[in-house]
Parts: C-alpha cells; sequence; structure tokens
C-alpha cells in the first residue's frame, strides 16, 4: 500500500457552489437591510455549513492508501482496456488516473478498491501513473483532492493502427534460393486466400475468388519465411503516433503474411520482429520523436471537478420541498390565501415532478408541458402587470409585484432544475427567499419555519453529494451499520448547531435600518369618523366620558388594546384589565417605549390631550414635522436613526406608534402629525396592518443630562412660553405636595438628579398596586396617592412625579404606550402584551429633548442599553423554551425519537421482509462475526471460524452449518423451534463479545 | 511392436480384503465412509498430501480426472500409486515418452492365430485406474488420442467402439520445470482435466517419515484395497444426486464471470470449468456426508479445477499465475449465504 504522501488541498468547488456563495452575501445584504435575527442565524448556519463542508471532504481522504494498480501487459492508444487497484480510504472519493499528464482512467472508488476502463492516450512504455484521489465528503460542495505516483508493471502502449501506406522494402528468395523481388515466384505452401492488402504483389491475385468475392482476392501463405519485409519508419514526422501506427500496421500485415518482418526506424539496423507481440513492443518504444501534447486550461479542470453532474430523484423533491418552504414562508408574510398556498405548492410539485421525470428519462419535457407551463408563466405575469398598472412609487412595487414574479420566477425555474448546478442554484435561491421572508415575519412561529427549511434543505444538499448511481456495497446488510450511520449524522447534525450558536456568540444583534421589511400592509381599513380624533378597533369615537371615575366601571374597554391612554382625555385613577395577549409585535434593534399619546393638561384627577389635531399627511410616505419641543439638538449629542416596525396581531385604535422623536412614517393610510407628538392614522388599524417609523433618537447618558444643570433656572422667558403647558400646575395641587417636592429636590444641582431623588422617594415610600383604593370625589389624585394611599399604578406614579417636576419648573408631561416587552430571540421582534401597556414621564431637556423617566418599570437610558450577541440571545432563548415547556421539549424529542425509531423500525421489517427471517439472521452473523475480524465476504464456515473459544467455535459452527442448510439443503425443514433455537445461538454468540 | 516396452502392466489386485463393505454406497454417508477409508490407506503411504488426497478423492468420485502437476520426487506417482491401490480394481500405469504412439495407448489389431485374424488388443487405459507419467512427454497425437479416449469413456480401434471399464479415472502427471523435449498440453487438453493438484513439498517431520521408511514407496507394497472398486461406481451415483442449489450455481458463474473480466487474465475459464467444478463440489459434498453442495465446497475446489483453465497474460501457461488469479476472484466475488 502507498499511502498519498502528498498534502490534502482543496482543489475546487462543485458547481452551484458559486450560486450558494451569492445567496449567502445576499443574505447579508438583507441582514444589513432589516436588520432581521433570523436572518443572521440562516447566515451563521450557512457559515457553519460551509466549515462542515469544507473539513467533510478533508477528513474523507485525510489517509488514502493506493495498492496495487492491474493493467494488462499492453494496451493501445484509445482502446479501453481493464485496470483495478486497491485503495483504502474511509467513504467513496473519486479517482482519477494519469499518465504522462494525460488522464487514462477515473472513476468513484468502492470500499476496498477502484475498477473500471482504462484509456492511455500516449504511446509509449508506462512504469508510472499519477492517482488523484478527491472527495467532497458529505455535503459535496467543497473538493479536496491528493495525489501519489505509484509504480506499476512496465505496460507498453501500443499506436493504434493506421491504415495507411509506409515504407517496405522487400526482398525474397525463390525456392531455389535466388533472390527475387517483391514480385517474386510463388512460393511456400497456400493457405488459403485473403483481401487484397498493401505490398501485395499482383503475382498473387487468386482470380477465381475474385470474381465470387467481387474484390480483389489473393492467396495467403504463413509459410512462406523466405520472404523478408523491412518496415521503416520515419522519425520527426508531425504526428510521430500515427506513423508508429502505420508501422504497426504494416508489421502486422507482414507477420500475417508469413513474411520475415524486420523494422527499423530512419536508416538503423532493422532488427527481427519475431510476433505480434514483439510488434506491440517495437512500435510503442519506436523513437520516432515527440508527440504533440495539448494542454487542459486550469478554466476546464476547475469546471470537471464534480464528476457527477446529474442529479437523484430524491435530492430534486427534498430542493423541492425546501422551496415549497420557504416560499410559503413568503406568501405567509404577504398574507396570501390558503387558495394561494395550494397554488404555490402545486407550482413547486409540477416543477419538480417534470424535472424529476427527466432526471429519470434523460429527456427534456415535452412540448406540451412547456407550452402549458409558458401559457401560465405568461398568464402569472399579466396578472402581475396589469395588478401593478395601479401602483406608485417604488414602495408599493416592492412589496406588491416584486416578490410575485420572484415567485413566479422560483416556480417557473423548478421546472428546470435538471442538474446539481440548478438544484443547488434552486436551493440558493430558496435560501434567500427564506431570508427575505424571515426579514418580513416577525411571528412565533418562525423558529419553527427556520428549523424545517434547515432539514431539508441539508438532507437535500446532502443527496445531491457523492456518487449518482450508489454502487452495490458487498457489505452485508446487518442491522449495526445503519445505527451507527444514524449516531454519526446525529452527532455531526448536533455539532452544527452548537457551532452555529457559538458564531452567533460574536454576531451582535444587528441594528440595520428595516425600511426594506415590507414596511407596511394595512388592508380593509375604515376611515375615523372624526377627523383627527383617536377611534377604537371598531371605528367608534372615543369621547371623554367613556371612562369615568365609578368605581365599578374600571374596564372602559376590556378588550385587547383597550388601555384608557389611548384617549382625548384619561382619568389617572381608572385603569382597565388588560390581559396577557399579544396586541403587536415590533422589530427594532433595541427597546424602548413605544409611545402612543401624550398628555399635557392636569386637572387634578384627569389628563387631558391638547385639541390641536395637527396636520393631515398623505401616506405611505411621510415626513414628519417637528413637534413642540423637538428642537434640534446639542452639537455633543450623539444621534442615531431609529427604525421600527409595528405588526399588529390584534385590532387596535388609529394610534400610531412610535419610539423618541419620529422623523418618518410608512403605514399605507394618511396620518395626523399632532403638535404634541402623537400621531394619528386616518383609518382604524385592524389586526394584520404593519407600519414602519424611522425615529430619531439621541444618544444620551446620566452625565450628559446632569451637565445640563437645573432646568428651572435654565429656562429664560421665551422658553417658559413656548413649553407653558408643561409647566402648568393644576389649581388642586396641595401644599404638601409642592412642600415635598422643594423638600426632594433642595441640594440637587441638576434636574437629572432630582427625578433620581424623587423616583427614590417613591420606590422607597408608595408601592405599586393595580388594585389602588381610588380618590374620593373632588381629592387631588396625587396629593391621595402621595400621602394618603401611598399605593397606585404607573399612572398615579408618573402623574405625580410630573406634577411634582412642574412644581420646580421643569417642563415635564405624562405620555402614554406600551413599554418594549419581551424579545423573542428567534425573531428578534419585541412581543408587547395589552399588559405592557404604561404611563410614564417626559422631561424635557434643552440640549437633547423629550427624554423619559420611569420610576416603576426599568427601560434603560438610550446609551446604556446593553446589545447582547444574537447567540447568547439565541441560546438563552431556547433555555427559555426549554424552562417553559419542558413537557413540550420531552414530547418534541420523544416524539422525533419515535418518528426516527418508527422509520428505522420500518427499515429493518423491510429488511427483514426482503431476507426473510433466516436471511436476517444470517445477517447478524456475518455482522457479529465482523466485528471479531471476519472477513465480510466469506462462506458461513469460514465465518464461524471467527470464534475461537471452545463453546463458541462449536455454536458458530452449528449455526454456520444450520445457516448453509437453509439455502443449500433442499429437505431442511424450515420449522420454528429450529430458527428459535438458532437465533439463541447467534444471540449467545452476540452477548459472548460483549 | 512392442507394447510393452513402455507400459508396466500389473496384475489385477483381487480385492476381498475382510473389512471392506460389500454393499454399494447408497448415502452420502457412504460416500463418506469410503473416502475416509481410502484417504486413510492413503495417508498411510503418502505424508502431509491432505488437500492434495481431498482433490484426488473428489476426482474419484466426481468422475473426472486429475492432472499432477509438481516438480519431480514430491510424490507424483506415488500420490496416484497409492490412490489406485486402496480403490482395487485394475491399474495401469503409463510412461510418457516422445516415440509412444496412440496405439500403444489405445490398442491396437494384432494378427492372431493360424489365419493372422486381426483381434484387438487392448491397451493399458482400459483399467480402472491408469497413472499417465510426465504426459507432456508424449507426443501431441498420443496426447490428444488419450484425452478423447477419456472425454468419451470409450476407444474407436478400426471401426468399433469399445468402452473402457467403468469407473475410470486418469491420474496423469507432469514436470512443469523442465520443459526440454516437452509437448506443452494445449488449452483445450488442459481444459479436460477435472482439476489440477500440486502437492508440493513435503514438511520436514513427514520427510523424516519418508526418508526412515515409515511412510513413501516402501509401504506402497503393502497397501491392501480398502473398497471394491464398484462402491466406487455406486458411489458416484450418489454424488450425482447431490443437490446444487441455483444460488451455488450462480456463485460458479459468478465465479467463472470473475477469471474472465479479471485484467490480467487472457483468457478465462470455460463453461466446462464450471461443470468440473459443480462435479468436483458435489463429490466433495459427499464425502463431507453431505446431499448439498455449500459454498465452502466451491471454494475449496475452485483453485484446482478453474487455476488450470485461465491463461494468465505474461504467467508462461504456469497454473501458479492461474491460481493466484482464481484465489483473487474468490476474493473478488461474494459467497452465497442465507
Amino acid at each position: 500500500m502507498t499511502q498519498l504522501r502528498d498534502a490534502t488541498r482543496p482543489v475546487g468547488v462543485s458547481a452551484g457552489g458559486l450560486g450558494l456563495l451569492l445567496a449567502w452575501l445576499g443574505g447579508v445584504a438583507i441582514a444589513k437591510l432589516t436588520g432581521a435575527t433570523p436572518v443572521v442565524i440562516v447566515l451563521a448556519a450557512g457559515f457553519v455549513m460551509f466549515l462542515g463542508a469544507l473539513f467533510d471532504g478533508w477528513l474523507t481522504i485525510i489517509r488514502p492508501e493506493v495498492g496495487e494498480i492491474v493493467l494488462p501487459h499492453s494496451s493501445e492508444q484509445g482502446t479501453p482496456v481493464p485496470l483495478s487497484a486497491e485503495i483504502r480510504a474511509p467513504r467513496p472519493g473519486f479517482i482519477e488516473i494519469c499518465s504522462v499528464g494525460a488522464e487514462v482512467a477515473h472513476g468513484w472508488t468502492r470500499s476496498s478498491d477502484f475498477s473500471g476502463d482504462a484509456v492511455f492516450v500516449h504511446r509509449g512504455p508506462v512504469d508510472h501513473l499519477r492517482v488523484r484521489i478527491r472527495s467532497a465528503g458529505l455535503l459535496g460542495l467543497i473538493w479536496w483532492g491528493r495525489r501519489a505516483d505509484v509504480l506499476i508493471e512496465r505496460h507498453l502502449v501500443a499506436p493504434a493502427r493506421q491504415d495507411r501506406p509506409i515504407e517496405i522494402e522487400r526482398a525474397g528468395t525463390a525456392s531455389d534460393g535466388d533472390l527475387t523481388g517483391a514480385g517474386g515466384a510463388i512460393s511456400g505452401a497456400i493457405d488459403g486466400v485473403r483481401p487484397w492488402q498493401d505490398g501485395d504483389s499482383e503475382k498473387f491475385v487468386h482470380w477465381t475468388s475474385t470474381l465470387r468475392a467481387g474484390e480483389l482476392m489473393v492467396h495467403d501463405r504463413r509459410q512462406n519465411s523466405d520472404q523478408q519485409w523491412v518496415v521503416r519508419a520515419r522519425s520527426g514526422t508531425p504526428d510521430p503516433d500515427d506513423e508508429a501506427g502505420a508501422a504497426r500496421r504494416a508489421i502486422e500485415q507482414g507477420l500475417h503474411a508469413g513474411v520475415s518482418v524486420l523494422a527499423a526506424v530512419d536508416d538503423a539496423e532493422p532488427v527481427g520482429i519475431g510476433s505480434i507481440d514483439d510488434a506491440v513492443e517495437w512500435t510503442a518504444l519506436a523513437p520516432l520523436g515527440p508527440a504533440p501534447t495539448e494542454q487542459r486550461s486550469w478554466r476546464e479542470r476547475f469546471r470537471r471537478i464534480e464528476p457527477d453532474a446529474t442529479a437523484t430523484m430524491s435530492s430534486r423533491w427534498w430542493a423541492a420541498a425546501a422551496t415549497l418552504i420557504s416560499l410559503w414562508m413568503l406568501t405567509g408574510a404577504l398574507s396570501y390565501s390558503i387558495f394561494g398556498h395550494a397554488i404555490v405548492a402545486l407550482g413547486v410539485a409540477a416543477g419538480a415532478a417534470v424535472s424529476a421525470r427527466s432526471l429519470v428519462t434523460g429527456e427534456a419535457p415535452s412540448t406540451v408541458v412547456r407550452t402549458v407551463v409558458g401559457l401560465g408563466a405568461l398568464l402569472g405575469f399579466a396578472m402581475v402587470a396589469a395588478a401593478s398598472g395601479r401602483l406608485d412609487g417604488l414602495l408599493a412595487v416592492l412589496r406588491g409585484p416584486l416578490p410575485q414574479v420572484l415567485l413566479l420566477l422560483i416556480v417557473l425555474h423548478g421546472f428546470e432544475c435538471r442538474d446539481r448546478r440548478t438544484i443547488r442554484v434552486g436551493l440558493g435561491i430558496s435560501a434567500v427567499v427564506l431570508m427575505y421572508a424571515s426579514g418580513l415575519r416577525v411571528d412565533g412561529a418562525i423558529a419553527w419555519w427556520l428549523l424545517a427549511w434547515a432539514i431539508t434543505f441539508g438532507i437535500a444538499m446532502a443527496k445531491l453529494a457523492g456518487p449518482t448511481r450508489v454502487l452495490a456495497d458487498r457489505r452485508p446488510v446487518g442491522v449495526e451499520i445503519p445505527f451507527r450511520r444514524w449516531a454519526v449524522r446525529t452527532a455531526g447534525v448536533g455539532l452544527a448547531t452548537v457551532a452555529t450558536i457559538a458564531v452567533l456568540a460574536v454576531v451582535p444583534v444587528p441594528a440595520g435600518p428595516s425600511n426594506l421589511t415590507l414596511p407596511t400592509l394595512i388592508e380593509d381599513a375604515e376611515e375615523v369618523p372624526s377627523a383627527g380624533g383617536i377611534a377604537g378597533p371598531d371605528g367608534s369615537s372615543r369621547d371623554a366620558d367613556s371612562a369615568s371615575s365609578q368605581p365599578d366601571d374600571r374596564a372602559p374597554a376590556g378588550q385587547a388594546g383597550g388601555y384608557t391612554g389611548f384617549a382625548d382625555t384619561m382619568d389617572t385613577s381608572v385603569r382597565g384589565d388588560l390581559s396577557d395577549e399579544i396586541v403587536m409585535r415590533v422589530r427594532a434593534p433595541e427597546p424602548d417605549y413605544w409611545r402612543g399619546q401624550t398628555f399635557a393638561r392636569f386637572d387634578g384627577r384627569r389628563w387631558y390631550a391638547d385639541e390641536e389635531v395637527g396636520v393631515l399627511q398623505r401616506g405611505p410616505t411621510i415626513d414628519v414635522p417637528p413637534s413642540l419641543g423637538n428642537f434640534p439638538l446639542d452639537d455633543d449629542v450623539g444621534v442615531e436613526s431609529f427604525t421600527q416596525t409595528y405588526f399588529l396581531e390584534t385590532d387596535m385604535p388609529n394610534v400610531i406608534f412610535h419610539a423618541s422623536r419620529p422623523t418618518q412614517i410608512i403605514a399605507d393610510t394618511d396620518v395626523w402629525t399632532r403638535p404634541d407628538g402623537a400621531l394619528r392614522a386616518s383609518t382604524v388599524l385592524p389586526e394584520g396592518s404593519i407600519y414602519t417609523v424611522v425615529s430619531e433618537r439621541a444618544r444620551v447618558d446620566a452625565d450628559q443630562l446632569r451637565r445640563q444643570g437645573l432646568l428651572g433656572d435654565r429656562l429664560n422667558g421665551l422658553g417658559r412660553q413656548l413649553l407653558d403647558r408643561y409647566l402648568d400646575v393644576p389649581e388642586t395641587t396641595t401644599p404638601e405636595t409642592i412642600a415635598l417636592a422643594d423638600e426632594l429636590a433642595a441640594g440637587h444641582e441638576s434636574t437629572y438628579d432630582v427625578v433620581r431623588a424623587y423616583e427614590a422617594w417613591m420606590s422607597d415610600n408608595v408601592e405599586y398596586d393595580l388594585n389602588a383604593p381610588l380618590p374620593d370625589a373632588g381629592e387631588d389624585a396625587v396629593h391621595d396617592f402621595l400621602f394618603d394611599s401611598q399605593l397606585g399604578f404607573c399612572e398615579q406614579i408618573a402623574s405625580s412625579l410630573t406634577i411634582m417636576l412642574r412644581t420646580q419648573g421643569v417642563p415635564a408631561r405624562l405620555a402614554t404606550g406600551y413599554v418594549s416587552g419581551t424579545r423573542d430571540q428567534i425573531s428578534g421582534a419585541f412581543e408587547v402584551r395589552a399588559s405592557d401597556a404604561h404611563a410614564w414621564v417626559e422631561v424635557w431637556f434643552p440640549g437633547s429633548g423629550w427624554q423619559a423617566f420611569d420610576p416603576t418599570a426599568a427601560v434603560p437610558l438610550s446609551a446604556d442599553a446593553e446589545i447582547e450577541s444574537v447567540g447568547a440571545d439565541l441560546a438563552a432563548g431556547i433555555g427559555d423554551y426549554i424552562g417553559d415547556h419542558p413537557a413540550r421539549v420531552v414530547l418534541v424529542l420523544v416524539g422525533g425519537l419515535a418518528a426516527l425509531s418508527v422509520v428505522r423500525l420500518g427499515r429493518i421489517a423491510a429488511h427483514r421482509r426482503r431476507r426473510g427471517r433466516w436471511g436476517s439472521l444470517q445477517d447478524r452473523f456475518a455482522a457479529t462475526a465482523a466485528r471479531r475480524g471476519a472477513s465480510t465476504v466469506a462462506s458461513n464456515p469460514v465465518l464461524a471460524e471467527a470464534w475461537t473459544g471452545a463453546d463458541d467455535e462449536a455454536v458458530a459452527r452449528l449455526v454456520a452449518e444450520r445457516l448453509d442448510r437453509v439455502v443449500f439443503d433442499p429437505s431442511f425443514a424450515d420449522e420454528d423451534d429450529v430458527f428459535t433455537d438458532t437465533r439463541k445461538l447467534v444471540g449467545t454468540l452476540r452477548s459472548n463479545d460483549r | 511392436m512392442n507394447v510393452d516396452m513402455d507400459v508396466t502392466e500389473r496384475a489385477t489386485i483381487e480385492p476381498q480384503a475382510a473389512d471392506v463393505p460389500p454393499e454399494p454406497a447408497r448415502a452420502a454417508s457412504d460416500v463418506a465412509d469410503l473416502a475416509a477409508r481410502i484417504s486413510e490407506s492413503i495417508g498411510a503411504v503418502l505424508a502431509g498430501r491432505e488437500d492434495a488426497t481431498a482433490t484426488s478423492l473428489a476426482c474419484l468420485f466426481s468422475g473426472g480426472h486429475l492432472l499432477i502437476e509438481d516438480i519431480p520426487g514430491v510424490g507424483k506417482t506415488l500420490l496416484a500409486q497409492a490412490l489406485a491401490a486402496s480403490v482395487g480394481g485394475s491399474f495401469h500405469r503409463i510412461q510418457g515418452t516422445p516415440d509412444l504412439l496412440p496405439g500403444d495407448v489405445t490398442g491396437t489389431m494384432v494378427p492372431q492365430g493360424d489365419g493372422f485374424e486381426l483381434v484387438f488388443r487392448a491397451g493399458p487405459i482400459f483399467s480402472n485406474v491408469v497413472v499417465f507419467d510426465e504426459l507432456n512427454r508424449a507426443n501431441p497425437r498420443t496426447q490428444s488420442a488419450l484425452l478423447e479416449a477419456t472425454e468419451e469413456a470409450a476407444v474407436t480401434v478400426d471401426g468399433r467402439t469399445r468402452a473402457l471399464p467403468k469407473p475410470f479415472l486418469l491420474v496423469a502427471t507432469q514436470n512443469p520445470i523442465e520443459m526440454t523435449g516437452t509437448y506443452p498440453l494445449g488449452e483445450g487438453a488442459l481444459d479436460r482435466f477435472a482439476a489440477v493438484v500440486t502437492p508440493g513439498r513435503a514438511s520436514a517431520d513427514d520427510e523424516v517419515a519418508v526418508l526412515t521408511g515409515r511412510r513413501g514407496r516402501s509401504v506402497l507394497a503393502g497397501v491392501a484395497p480398502v473398497v471394491e472398486i464398484a462402491a466406487v461406481e455406486s458411489a458416484r451415483g450418489v454424488v450425482r444426486d447431490v443437490y446444487v442449489a441455483d444460488p451455488i450455481a450462480r456463485y460458479i458463474v459468478a465465479l467463472l464471470d470473475a477469471t474472465r473480466q479479471h485484467p490480467q487474465v487472457r483468457l478465462g475459464a470455460s463453461t466446462r470449468g464450471g461443470v468440473a467444478l459443480v462435479g468436483l463440489a458435489k463429490a466433495r459434498a459427499a464425502i463431507d456426508g453431505r446431499h448439498y453442495v455449500v459454498p465452502d465446497d466451491v471454494i475449496a475446489l475452485a483453485p484446482a479445477a478453474l487455476s488450470h483453465r485461465v491463461l494468465v497474460s505474461g504467467g508462461s501457461g504456469s497454473v501458479d499465475a492461474g491460481r493466484a488469479v482464481v484465489s483473487e476472484c474468490l476474493h473478488r466475488v461474494p459467497p452465497p449465504t442465507a
């Protein structure tokens, strides 16, 4: 055995690999544009798959060994001869055997050998062959190669016979000893007749046969050795092989005619040629000058790296499944109906069926199929074009016809996926679609979609690797071997998962702008009755009386999203019973407050929003004018763009939620931009609505706020005038309240510290309680909360803080909306529940604008928000899921194992059915013997020799004899007790081994 | 014409030793019993040649002919003689020389009596066991006459066909090394032998046994027939009825095909080789006491039955090269199992 000593090196990439790479890069772009975590997860998984593909091929051929190469003694240029070589490699690889730079044989190795036809290109002796082995492992993408020079017994490559004249010097002696020329007398015994050949004399023509056969026939004689030919081959001709071939034909003719033949190159001394073998040797070795060689370009070599271009049926169907999953993700995001989903599935399935059929038959689909598909495609494009006639703007195109055209093209491409390249490209496209769709989707099922797609994608890739036709493996079909393969593959998948999370651990949560994430989709929305007013999900107008302070009416809007804070007025003493239902998902790079409404005026119990409705802006792209207080920021305050996309999961009032300072809205509706900063859609927002808000966020931290000092002192007259509504302290505010505010604020150098002091006091002295008692009628709610009940919820806490700040001359207002909610680790979106409805305080700082403060919920300042990595997030998410649903996880694991077991048991059962009970027993016996080192290709008595212990040996012999009798003894009666006994014996042998 | 010049004729040994079973063999176990007796008897003469003995017995019971090919002085002739002596029946030994004529083997018409009537005088081939020493020294005409006679189990002289006695076993020997003055057997001639064995040199202990006279030619004279020749004929009947399952036949066909596909082989094994192999495997099964053939029978006898039938390129016609090819093919083709 010669080990292939050369270092293993990468030699190329399979066809379609570039497509996968482009898909990955496209994914990077999608991740940048959408900032969607699932895209990042898919990209990381793709990277791990690349690493796996890289190392798997390397592992396959890490230690291959090449044994003896067996060839016949000689061969002819261009004519195949059988070649066999012993190859030892863990898995099949592709072998190329070259001689003098030209490939002579190639093919897939089997477990221990390679045999195939060798065709030699160059004439001459061959004493060593270059063996190249390459493999791409399980995924079949990246090829690694090794090579070695193997010495062989000298093999002669003779030229192919050339049917053209060559210089022959003829001389002969007649029977009487006189030298005669080529046309000498007939001599020797006539053995028969044969067709005329070059060099024959006309004197040898056998006229009778010639007349009968219709062509020139001559006497054929074997014994006229008194004639002599000297065949002279010329060196330096343009094609020496051709010259050698012509010489070979002439020499063989001479030998055939019984002439004593000599051969020479040019004018050298002729040598005698005694036999056909001599002729082969002489023409193979004759030095006639160098033969023209043609170099294979590296491009061609690169292109031919993958030996099999054809795919299998199963790979085609798995690829179709992956495509369908990604398309369904897309159609789901585009709110297609069940009918639409079915049409897509039908198209993909039809494409797979048509192309899989042509995979089998090797023919292109019939004209009828092509016509039908073509017409269908035209119809589809026409429909898309007709629909797009009503569109205006890039945005509409982006979310309307573009995905539809993409969908149509993918389905069309499915009809032409007939080789590995196109199927791999198709898989790459499906990956892009998947990533695009996961940029659009934020639902909780996205993890399962990704999982399903990853599994089908992986299986399809694995099915596309390796030899197309699986060579018959002579290994006995034991029960153990598939299990080991399962174990190895499961371990591989587990390792890949861990590696993916590890890769993701260094990838930060993407913070890209999400303006390409299907920014808005609002359908079937009815107009709000009052212009600029607020309306509930049902379109009904909300007025001040919708919520009153009556103790028995605490839940004005029991439905989700019916938070009392989304109204023109808000009674601080009323809070609805809010469920845990998810009201919306928000995709945003970081948590923030999703503000819906601000309130400026307080009458002691109730907050009132500004009555100015602002300006109606036409959608879908709206630039939001600065609202009151949103003045230009200080130079030292960093500003970042912060894009949020809101996916409404339930019917909501016409409030456009937003974070911080909105600058742009992308919504399929018209929006009132109010001077108080609130945004109201002109239509109600039903479930399924999507809109995007781009905000500006000031990157502030505590020091920056502290530096701005005490705002009450800094505000000049103009400022006070502009912001007077945020400084207004209601008349009902009690002196105790003011005294407390003054006392707590004393000694602090900045408003920021004052706010912190108030918050600290509140956390020490009041308790958060959703069931706080209502203040008595006519009593100031702030006073009641601070001094009497000291129990309250966020509205009361926030109201108190606002009023206390206003007593210090600090502009402050109450804001209502939602806190960020919990982040879904897979989709990266924040899940906002009805119970996340919240009220908080906003304080105006001259340098950085409105800043949220919250004594109850801890939302960090924007600059302090920590950015976690996707991997940590994902691992936490998986951990949380397992922690939250242990039963479900166990169920899935058990179910998966059960499914695998069922598949395996089914295979074993099928195997049993095919092999019969004795056949299965035979396989068990052979597998057990093979574990003891017996050859897998052995008869039963030889297998029995694997056991050496006295008892075991006798048992093994008995088993071997019985197994032989089953097939070979006609008188063997297949009785159950004999079978049971034999099975027990095999069981004994197996258990003794352990 | 001096027929006796090259032919040593021995009187037919009368059988009927006391322990010879008089009844014919009816079942495989009877054949096993016969084979055990014969191999014990041969073992008393010949040291450590179990493989060759087993193949010889398989030939005896399958009705095929045996070629023993080895260097001189390793007991080729002794093996043949011990076999012949053990089975009883008539026995002739012919020494191959270039001037041996077909008539010397088959027999000729000779004038006899007062009227010089031509009567057939049977040649040495008319006996149950014929040992032909140095077959490749006989000229091709004699070789082919002999082989034709053995093939047809009959001799035709002067227009009359005379059947050879039953059972009939030809054991030929030849020396593969010394080639001068020989007429090497052609492929066709070789193909007529069911099996070729190469006994090989004995081990040191066995050689000591020979040198001290405990074994070897000196004890040959003391060998008495241990079976009746008629029992051999009935055993052949039993062997013919041994069952060959289809997978075994397919296995043999696959083996033959493998020799034809082998890159080093110029001419693969013939169908006749397959037939001979089936016969030998059947005989081995019966010798083992079985009435069915198992793959091991085929594996054990394939080298003997096939190696002289494959023509290895560059192997200069040696049986050893063929044996290497056949054992390689045995490794390549998986034997059938349940």
